[in-house]
């Protein structure tokens, strides 16, 4: 049977206090799954790591979970105490949770928080003056969209987290998240993805963070734009989102250029 | 293939279990052949090289062994990919032969073929003069780069050349007082045997000791090259402590002093300082018929003093390290113009026999009152670090800290010169900067190893080769972090062996939600990944 020439996949994990979590083997996709949610991937050879960070751990917030029922999954999949900087780490988020909003108000974003150290503080970062952000009754308005204004908030290392019009939290993540029918044949389905080279063009939802991912990374992407001479796909590095633009490298033309997000129909890592 | 305590990769990383019951033995042999990158708490990283694969090689072992260790240890199948890759790169040291006939250098190989792919890459033919059978004449000079060259095409040539034997000169260990260790013995011994190379020890487990011992073996001039002047002035130390060497047999050749002795202790800054244009000191090199030239801190050693060094390959070469890395990835010219890497002791193991002591690092998160959190806030980036660094808030945790560690020697390390001016006036301690006088550093640092200084205020010039032997607790109040080789030496400084076995203590203040922070980050992975305990706190848990 080809099942048992696959190594046998696992359900224990190890935490580190270098906030790395590794699979001694290959992970059971329902344990990968949960460390997904709430960890950064780093590595996914036969033994899988993943790095716990404050952004990865908010993100499983985000999600609808508490630190506790993180903490209890983590107890739960390593079977021993957590290091000590883990549990630091996720009490950090519990108290850094909410404690700076990102929302939609009438045509403009607004970013809240009760600290207004944090908000000066904010407003005076060189590497977010691109989203235009001003004070404005006690806290920031900008006329981008509070997505744009979460993501690089997110990347310039503040705790932000986006709210729906009723104050809900929004997980920007969602549609990110990996599932996976119950009963599926994972090997089959490795054996198929292995077998075909086919790439699969992401959602337009995708787009965005795709690019922030690039840029991030620093790793080339491949965009597809409506340009007014037509469609063109190009090859580009990454150099900055802001104001509703992507700039990047043109890597063929060796020159820089800058795209309306709006007009990018497709992004792929190259 | 076992259940045992490998995974090997397809990216070429083994990971180790470290609390497999076989973990030790594996261990010990994956070391010959890969890089530890990462050693947290329970699994550690290694990688396999192609430098790694080469010092394997070079120390005798075949792809074979390899191949069976990791199969043996391995819980999975060993990916054909990375069989493949050791079994070619293994297979294509040794098949170049620098050696030696009546009328100078040659180069052989193994097959013609090889010899002619080589020959036609334009750098290596300038190396070259004639063409023998199955064989090329190599220009006199021309053995360091020809190694240099031959291992960036990926063909790494043995040396077979030989070593001048240098003018005799005594030596001998003067063990009355004290033994040198087995692994020391081992390292010398492997040494040795190459004849050139590279031993690789944690800060603290004795290297001086090992050049001492290599001297004493060897017994001919040496010149020992050193990171800076009191590095210089310990070396001296120790080997009047340690050899039959006198006062009048050891020469110092620095910035302040020229003299030139059977041995002759230099640094890499006069070595390396230019006159119109022109190295000055060169001459030193060739000031006697060294037998044996030390390079202490092999990973800084200066970019010139390769291009030097390529020129003294017949005389032995032994590099003292606690890394191989180097911050600027030049390892493989390390590789070829000293030598391959002779011995290497895993700082645990060192650890486990109580040769080092064991080390637990702290980062004390520090609240900043509003004011100066708002003048971090409306500061620009550059000066953010500094607010950050120099926070007045850090003070009365130093002062705790202090009261906590009572009567334990401590070092405070800071970055900026007023911020240590400042620490120093404010808890009256003596500060000890670039700026101090070489004769005012060495007497604070013979108080403090007397005992008679209890605390040090010192700023980055503290980092490097400074052997405080009784130092067990240090605060970092500032600094720029991110360099691993930095916080590797400032930790070095802490692991000496203690008298009564206790635990060294490495604290960093850090202000909260700042850049320093961030920059903190770097720290706790590379301290954790080095396999220290490593623990955040809040002040007032101090």
């Amino acid at each position: 049977m080809v099942w048992d020439q696959f190594p046998k996949p696992v359900s224990r994990i190890i935490i580190q206090g270098d906030l790395s979590i590794i699979s001694p083997g290959p992970l059971s996709a329902d344990v990968h799954k949960q460390i997904d949610l709430l960890a950064q991937s780093e590595d996914l050879g036969l033994a899988c790591r993943f790095r716990l960070s404050l952004n990865s751990v908010l993100h499983a917030m985000e999600m609808g979970m508490t630190a506790a029922e993180i903490e209890e999954i983590l107890l739960s999949l390593s079977g021993s105490d957590l290091p000590q900087p883990v549990s630091y780490l996720l009490a950090q988020a519990k108290k850094k949770f909410g404690e700076l909003t990102v929302r939609a108000g009438e045509g403009q974003s607004i970013v809240e928080s009760s600290d207004e150290i944090l908000l000066t503080q904010i407003v005076n970062e060189n590497g977010l003056a691109a989203l235009m952000l001003k004070g404005e009754n006690g806290h920031l308005v900008s006329r981008l969209n509070p997505s744009l204004i979460y993501f690089n908030l997110r990347d310039a290392g503040y705790p932000v987290i986006q709210l729906d019009e009723a104050g809900k939290v929004v997980a920007p993540r969602l549609s990110q998240v990996f599932t996976e029918p119950e009963l599926v044949d994972v090997f089959a389905l490795q054996a198929k993805s292995l077998l075909s080279a086919e790439a699969k063009a992401p959602s337009p939802d995708d787009h965005l963070r795709q690019l922030q991912f690039a840029l991030k990374n620093k790793l080339k992407v491949g965009v597809r734009v409506d340009m007014p001479e037509g469609i063109v796909e190009i090859e580009m590095t990454p150099l900055g989102i802001a104001g509703g633009r992507f700039r990047g490298r043109d890597v063929v033309k060796e020159a820089e250029r800058t795209l309306p997000l709006s007009r990018i129909q497709a992004v792929w890592l190259s | 293939m076992s259940l045992g305590p490998l995974i090997v990769q397809s990216d070429r990383t083994v990971l180790l279990e470290t609390d497999h019951p076989q973990a030790k033995d594996a261990r010990h042999e994956l070391a010959i052949f890969a890089e530890l990158e990462r050693a947290p708490e329970h699994i550690h990283t290694y990688r396999i090289t192609k430098l790694g694969l080469w010092n394997a090689r070079a120390a005798g072992h075949d792809a074979e062994f390899i191949i069976d260790s990791l199969k043996r240890w391995s819980k999975y199948p060993v990916p054909e990919g990375v069989e493949r890759e050791i079994r070619s790169t293994i297979d294509r040291y040794g098949k170049l032969v620098i050696d030696r006939d009546e009328n100078g250098l040659r180069l052989t190989g193994s097959t013609p073929s090889i010899l002619i792919e080589v020959a036609s890459n334009r750098k290596i033919s300038e190396l070259l003069d004639e063409r023998l059978a199955n064989a090329y004449r190599v220009k006199d000079w021309a053995r360091g780069q020809l190694k240099q060259e031959l291992l960036k095409l990926g063909w790494p040539a043995e040396d077979h050349a030989g070593f001048t034997p240098g003018t005799p000169f005594e030596i001998s260990l003067d063990q009355t007082l004290w033994q040198l260790r087995d692994y020391q013995k081992e390292a010398v011994a492997k040494f040795e045997l190459g004849g050139s190379g590279v031993v690789v020890l944690p800060c603290g487990a004795g290297k001086t000791l090992v050049g001492a011992a290599t001297m004493a073996e060897i017994k001919t001039n040496t010149l020992i090259l050193v990171t800076n002047t009191v590095s210089a002035r310990q070396w001296r130390d120790e080997l009047l402590a340690k050899t039959s060497l006198r006062e009048e047999d050891i020469a110092e050749y620095s910035g302040s002093t020229k003299d030139i002795g059977p041995v002759t202790i230099a640094t890499y800054q006069i070595l390396t300082t230019k006159r119109k244009g022109e190295f000055a000191h060169l001459e030193l090199l060739n000031a006697r018929d060294w037998g044996l030239i030390i390079y202490d801190e092999v990973h800084l050693l200066p970019a010139p003093i390769f291009k030097m060094t390529a020129d003294l390959q017949a005389r032995r070469r032994l590099g003292l390290t606690a890394t191989l890395v180097r911050e600027d990835g030049r390892e493989s010219d390390v590789f070829s113009l000293i030598g391959p890497k002779r011995f290497d002791a895993p700082w645990k193991d060192i650890e486990a026999q109580g040769y080092i002591a064991p080390a637990s690092c702290y980062e004390v998160r520090v609240s900043l009152p509003d004011e100066v959190r708002m003048d971090y806030a409306i500061a620009d980036s550059d000066a953010r670090f500094r607010i950050a660094a120099t926070a007045a808030a850090k003070m009365p945790i130093i002062r705790e800290l202090l009261k906590k560690h009572s009567g334990e020697p401590t070092l405070i390390i800071g970055q900026y010169l007023d911020q240590i001016e400042e620490v120093s006036q404010a808890l009256g301690i003596p500060k000890l900067t670039g700026e101090t006088p070489v004769d005012e550093r060495e007497q604070l640092f013979a108080k403090f190893r007397r005992g008679e200084l209890k605390a040090l205020v010192v700023s980055k010039v503290a980092n490097f080769s400074i052997d405080l032997p009784e130092a067990s607790v240090a605060i970092q109040i500032s600094g720029a972090f991110g360099s691993r080789q930095e916080e590797a030496q400032r930790l070095g400084r802490l692991l000496r062996p203690k008298a009564n076995g206790r635990s060294a203590s490495f604290y960093t203040l850090v202000a909260r939600d700042t850049v320093e922070q961030d920059f903190a980050q770097n720290r706790q992975r590379f301290l954790a990944e080095q396999g220290y305990s490593y623990e955040i706190l809040d002040a007032d848990e101090i």
